[in-house]
């Protein structure tokens, strides 16, 4: 995918899905105030929905209770590509396939990363696909 | 004041993003290439993609900026908020630092997870800008009980 041709679809990113490389969100509070922090895993759901993982995410999820609009930023880990995912919140799982599915992708990477004693999914969030962009660097067109 | 620790990691070789809102409210991430801290420790100068013309443009709508880094071994993490007091062309003292950032930076994954170091350059900015912020709070945004702890040293 060219970073000048259309946006890619969003199943035709699912090697950024494997959690292989931390993700970026970002959210924003009521008052305009921004957070910003790694994720450890975006999941695919269908070509419309992804889920992330919340293990912590406290001030992130205060956040999207007040403005469900979050920006998450992955990385292809094979051309090493980023691509901006504009995301709107519809609803938390806390048990279910999802969650059962997300959870033991937390658990493979939480023993990884010397996380096992910290990483704890709380719940599979679930966000609406609003937009992808690829952001131009080196390994994009229009990057060099 | 940031405690010489927080100085350190944010101008290690580090992983580096922002966190913006665009005009219409909506947070907009973005992947930077390194900070420094200047001004006697009250603001940061961050390393900016220049073709994020969507963050670039977030960063001077709402004025405010949050800046996260993560140590790529320990997976310690800081989370600054600021003010942007500007977005300016990179000078070449920036250009010296980034190239020295890349660097650590790059080591430090290959050393985590093997990943070839000039593969890795896929990912980077062709060219980028530097944002100036102030630092209004610290938090340790590490995974575990103390995230979210203010870190500023009063």
């Amino acid at each position: 995918v060219s970073a000048d041709s259309a946006p890619p679809a969003l199943d035709e990113l699912r090697s950024c899905f494997e959690g292989l490389i931390p993700s970026i969100i970002a959210t924003a509070a009521a008052d305009g105030t921004p957070n910003v922090t790694h994720l450890s895993k975006v999941h695919y759901v269908d070509e419309m929905h992804v889920a992330l993982s919340n293990q912590f995410f406290s001030k992130t999820m205060r956040n999207l209770a007040e403005n469900p609009h979050a920006s998450v930023l992955v990385i292809d880990p094979v051309e090493f590509r980023w691509f901006r995912l504009t995301l709107q919140y519809e609803r938390t799982e806390r048990r279910g396939p999802l969650f059962d599915q997300l959870s033991r992708d937390i658990d493979a990477i939480a023993a990884l990363t010397g996380m096992a004693d910290v990483f704890k999914l709380k719940s599979a969030d679930v966000y609406r696909v609003v937009s992808i962009e690829p952001i131009i660097t080196l390994g994009a067109e229009g990057g060099a | 004041v940031l405690p010489d620790d927080v100085v350190a990691l944010l101008e290690s070789g580090c992983s580096t993003f922002v966190g913006a809102v665009d005009a219409d409210g909506r947070p907009v991430a973005s992947h930077t290439t390194g900070i420094q801290v200047v001004e006697d420790g009250t603001r940061l100068r961050v390393m900016v993609n220049r073709a994020d013309e969507e963050a670039i443009a977030a960063l001077q709508a709402s004025g405010v900026v949050a800046v996260g880094a993560t140590d790529v071994y320990t997976l310690r993490s800081i989370q600054v908020k600021g003010r942007v007091v500007g977005v300016e062309p990179a000078t070449a003292e920036d250009r010296i630092r980034t190239d020295a950032y890349i660097a650590a930076f790059s080591h430090a994954v290959y050393e985590t997870d093997g990943t070839d170091v000039d593969f890795m350059r896929r990912a980077l900015p062709a060219d980028f800008v530097a944002l100036v912020t102030t630092i209004e709070d610290v938090f340790d945004q590490t995974p575990g009980p103390h995230a979210g702890t203010n870190l500023a040293r009063t």
